[in-house]
């Protein structure tokens, strides 16, 4: 893979890709939903998940391989999701351009200053 | 636990992609963790707003692709031919309605005579399991059925029968019931003990009856019938255990058969079933157990697996000829045969009298239908034409003639599926009138005709056959061929012709349909008119008919000998009636008759003598009440009572067998033949009178006797008063009568004679009234057909007759033209129609009384009738044309 600037990420992308993060290299579609229902309290559409997790790996911030069936998935198997590289520098520009646009104005966002 | 299924399977419909298997999986993963914390319904909730997300994605992602051009999915082709379709019907209403109404009635014809053929032939014993492998056993003697068997044969032959799983053997049983002190008669079936396990049919409270139950002196149980339970006992759980009397004689109720068993007799519903053991206590004429002469029971049998008919057929023989050696003594079974015949072809009972009614009619409601769809086809042909040139412009716009043709199928289907329904809508009441046709009875008769999935699916069977049989060839015609000329004129050449040709030849065979049926119809009419005009030798008119039981009254031949003379006294002197007498049985009824051998003094055996002689026993003043001529001799009096000597009446036929040119008044008469050692019993004849028919109106005079009940005891029969007066105000006197005499001695069943005697053109009544009904109504549907064709002649030839009025030919001629087309087309649907008669009347032979198949009254009547109705149809059509005005014709192109 060349030298790209890395793509900016939306809102939701961010989001699944933190979620990625945190799951580590087991990480898979429902375990995605459950991690951002936990996490953020916000109920996921599941649809909206795979579809931005599909774009993503378009995208080529992601990889996937097909894992194993189990039992509670009526048999169906699991896709696993990593990040790549070039997702990682996305995921950490688009964090840094966040963190600089909300630098200073912390106390306004009820955040510790 | 699943996740909703129908969810499941709406996502796989959206997601054909790669995603699918794991986003399905992902899925149910959550489910099952939302199903465990927050319970199975929230779960199956997220779970459809999930499905609702992905469908709404979905389609939200195709519509921001590129459409691929229009999908010609066949499903998708067929919805667009169908919406199209709508709009085609609803544009043309007036054609639609008749359409629709046609095919109503055709199907429903169809599909009305199939329930009532489902419920009396292909389910004959309703209850029973698999009736398919239900037999029934009888003898052939001498080429005659007899379909009784003694309790020793039933032992005999159920004890060899290795071909079968089970035999029953059944009678019925009219008996007096008393509940709570409270009396009333009752249907019953006594069987043996092995009877509901044979049959499969199940029980719903309580028990069957147990071997033990089936030897006499054991305890007396009775199974009650559902409806029976439910009407007498109010459904109530406890009457197990309870105590009824039957004839007089306790019993203890054990079971309840389970809702929609009715019995072993088709067409029949009985209210309760005793073991037979119980034979000698409820049944006049003693023990009946333990003798072999006493042929009393009909034996139904239930296939083993792997047997067939053929095989219990030869089984039963090879007994049979045991039998006969064993009872060779006594001269036994000789030339007696084994028959065995499938439930649904049994030859006595109600399937023997309406199975060939039902298949008679099964055959004309094909007919007709034939007709209806030979008329739609007519109907479209002439539809078709006038849309040449939305075909012609369609298929120049690229449409291909499949897709016309699949267009124009699927119109047939919408059609015939509208047809469908409303003979379905019909069916509810129609299916219920086979009961309307039953004659008044003394049976239970009991025609329950249930609409049941087979005849759903029949109906929607017919339905599509016809639409292959009207929507096919028009479809198929419909494309035109030269799509430039058609664009051109308006196509009136060589096509229109073709179709035109087709369009006269279903005419034609409209008529010809519609010839066979009235043929049919008249024949039935005739047999009824001939019949009510051939007197059966009695006046069954101002006669009232009731039954009496003294045995279930507790009578013994001793004490019952004394009541019938009270009885006779009492009727006689009350107002209003002019004479009365007793019968064992009433002629012309559906229940059989008795016959016997006979002994006649200076009578030498002959090979050429009858079978038997027919029986009765009636009372004095029979042949009087009856009005049945005395031609010699003299009618039985009061005085021909026991302790007197025997006497007799013999029938006109009886004296001629017999005594050819002596005098029969003062011969003598045995039944049987003389055993030596035994003192002969004779019984003089006093009185000769005119043949009367006995059990069918179309049988060959039989010699018969009558035989004093005053001087030979019967514990039934019926009563019979000859009255000017009301025939209601007589009966409720007779019950007042009766209930003072012995309020104990049932009198019930109190009747009008001439609605018994009914029953013996019940056949001829029903295969008439609807043989009409299906004849008129081909017969306008070709009415309608002919005057359709000469119309479109008409309308299509009005250039051609424009010319030829304008080059000098008169109305006249013009009338003649068209009257003489239509004239033509008639004329070939009746010669075709005529031969078809002939076979229409010989398939009906066995229904027709007193008339021949080819009967000439019934042809002249239909041909009269037709040429009303092609005079009609010809007349208006050849008017017009003779009133075009050639100017306005020839200026019109």
């Amino acid at each position: 893979m060349s030298r790209t600037t890395p793509p900016i990420l939306g809102e939701f992308e961010q989001i699944v890709m933190l979620a990625l993060v945190r799951l580590g290299p087991e990480a898979y579609g429902a375990a995605v939903c459950a991690e951002i229902d936990t996490r953020s309290g916000r109920g996921v559409s599941v649809s909206a998940v795979h579809t931005t997790l599909e774009r993503l790996e378009q995208k080529g911030l992601l990889k996937s391989r097909i894992g194993d069936p189990t039992p509670q998935r009526g048999g169906k198997r699991k896709r696993h999701y990593e990040t790549t590289a070039l997702g990682m520098k996305s995921l950490q520009a688009s964090y840094r351009s966040l963190r600089s646009m909300a630098d200073g104005i912390e106390h306004l966002l009820g955040e510790p200053a | 636990m699943r996740p909703p299924r129908l969810a499941t399977w709406l996502i796989a419909r959206e997601i054909v992609d790669r995603r699918g298997e794991d986003l399905l999986g992902d899925l149910e993963e959550l489910f099952h963790a939302h199903a465990l914390e927050h319970g199975r319904g929230a779960a199956r909730r997220w779970y459809w707003r999930q499905a609702t997300h992905i469908i709404v994605d979905a389609i939200g992602e195709r519509r921001r692709q590129p459409q691929p051009p229009a999908g010609d999915s066949p499903m998708q082709t067929i919805l667009q031919d169908l919406r199209y379709s709508l709009r085609s019907l609803r544009a043309n209403p007036g054609f639609t309605a008749v359409a629709v109404l046609m095919l109503a009635l055709g199907i429903g014809a169809n599909s009305t005579i199939f329930s009532w053929v489902n419920a009396v032939l292909l389910d004959p014993m309703p209850g029973s399991a698999r009736t398919k492998e239900l037999v029934q056993f009888t003898y052939l003697y001498k080429g005659d059925v007899l379909p009784s068997f003694s309790y020793p044969d039933y032992h005999d032959i159920a004890g060899a029968a290795k071909q079968v799983t089970g035999i029953i053997g059944t009678e019925d049983l009219s008996v007096g019931v008393q509940i709570d002190r409270e009396a009333e008669r009752a249907w019953s079936e006594l069987v043996t003990a092995n009877f509901f396990d044979v049959l499969g049919a199940r029980i719903a409270l309580g028990r069957g009856f147990t071997p033990e139950e089936e030897r006499p002196g054991a305890p007396s149980t009775v199974v009650l019938s559902d409806l029976y339970w439910q009407r007498r006992f109010d459904s109530d759980p406890n009457v197990i255990g309870r105590q009824i009397k039957i004839n007089s004689q306790p019993f203890t109720i054990v079971g309840v058969a389970a809702p929609g068993f009715f019995g072993a007799v088709s067409g029949l519903s009985y209210d309760m079933w005793l073991p037979i053991g119980a034979q000698p206590a409820v049944m006049p004429g003693g023990d009946r157990l333990t003798v072999r002469g006493s042929r009393w029971l009909a034996l139904i049998g239930r296939l083993a697996p792997g047997s067939t008919r053929e095989q219990a057929r030869a089984e039963l023989d090879a007994t049979i000829e045991q039998m006969r050696t064993t009872w060779a003594s006594q001269n036994r079974y000789i030339d007696h045969q084994a028959a065995v015949f499938p439930l649904d072809n049994s030859p006595d009972g109600g399937i023997a009298v309406l199975r060939p009614v039902l298949l008679i009619l099964m055959a004309v409601a094909g007919i007709v239908l034939l007709i209806t769809c030979a008329n739609l086809a007519g109907l479209l042909l002439a539809r078709a034409s006038s849309r040449q040139r939305e075909m012609a412009i369609r298929l120049s716009m690229g449409a291909g003639r499949w897709r016309i043709v699949q267009q124009l199928m699927v119109e047939g289907i919408v059609l015939a599926g509208l047809g469908s329904a409303g003979a379905l809508i019909a069916l509810r009441w129609t299916s219920g009138l086979l009961i309307g046709f039953a004659p008044p009875s003394e049976l239970p008769i009991h025609l329950a005709v249930a609409v049941d999935a087979r005849v759903v699916w029949f109906t929607a069977l017919v339905a599509v056959g016809t639409v292959l049989l009207f929507a096919l060839a028009p479809a198929a015609q419909a494309a035109p061929a030269d799509v430039a000329t058609t664009l051109r004129d308006s196509g009136s050449a060589g096509r229109a012709f073709m179709r035109h040709r087709l369009r006269r030849g279903l005419v034609a065979a409209q008529v010809a349909l519609s010839i066979s049926l009235l043929v049919g119809a008249g024949l039935c009419i005739r047999s009824l008119n001939e019949a009510a005009r051939m007197t059966p030798g009695f006046q069954a008119e101002g006669v009232v008919v009731g039954w009496l039981d003294l045995f279930s009254a507790g009578y013994t031949p001793e004490n019952g000998r004394d009541y019938y003379p009270r009885a006779l006294d009492r009727v006689g002197t009350m107002p209003g009636v002019e004479s009365v007498t007793l019968s064992r049985r009433i002629p012309l009824g559906f229940s059989g008759g008795s016959f016997s051998d006979v002994t006649v003094e200076g009578h030498t055996p002959a090979d050429g003598d009858p079978q038997g002689v027919s029986f009765n026993s009636v009372g004095p003043d029979y042949a009087g009440t009856m009005r049945i001529p005395v031609i010699a001799g003299r009618d039985l009096s009061r005085d021909d009572t026991f302790g007197r000597p025997r006497v007799t009446l013999v029938n006109e036929t009886m004296a001629r067998t017999y005594w050819k040119d002596r005098d029969p008044v003062g011969g003598r008469v045995m039944f049987g033949v003389p055993r030596p050692g035994q003192e002969p019993q004779w019984w003089t004849v006093v009185g000769v009178t005119k043949d009367i028919k006995q059990r069918s109106l179309t049988e060959r005079p039989t010699p018969a006797m009558m035989i004093p009940m005053l001087q030979s005891y019967s514990s039934t029969a019926v009563l019979m008063v000859r009255t000017a007066s009301d025939q209601t105000a007589i009966g409720a006197a007779l019950q007042r009568a009766f209930r003072e005499i012995d309020p104990q001695v049932p009198f019930y069943n109190v009747s009008a004679l001439a609605d018994h005697t009914k029953a013996a053109t019940f056949q001829q009544k029903m295969a008439g009234n609807l043989l009409v009904v299906f004849g008129v109504l081909a017969l306008a549907l070709a009415g309608i057909g002919s005057y359709g064709v000469l119309s479109y002649l008409v309308g299509a030839r009005r250039r051609e007759i424009g010319i030829r009025l304008a080059i000098g030919a008169t109305r006249q001629d013009v009338f003649r033209l068209i009257a003489g087309n239509g004239i033509r087309l008639i004329g070939i649907g009746l010669v075709i129609g005529l031969l078809l008669s002939v076979g229409v009347g010989m398939g009906l032979q066995s229904l027709l009384i007193g008339i021949n198949p080819i009967d000439p009254i019934t042809y002249a009547g239909v041909i009269a009738v037709l040429m009303v109705v092609a005079a009609a149809a010809c007349l208006l059509p050849a008017r017009r044309a003779a009133s075009l005005d050639p100017i306005e014709t020839l200026r019109e192109q």
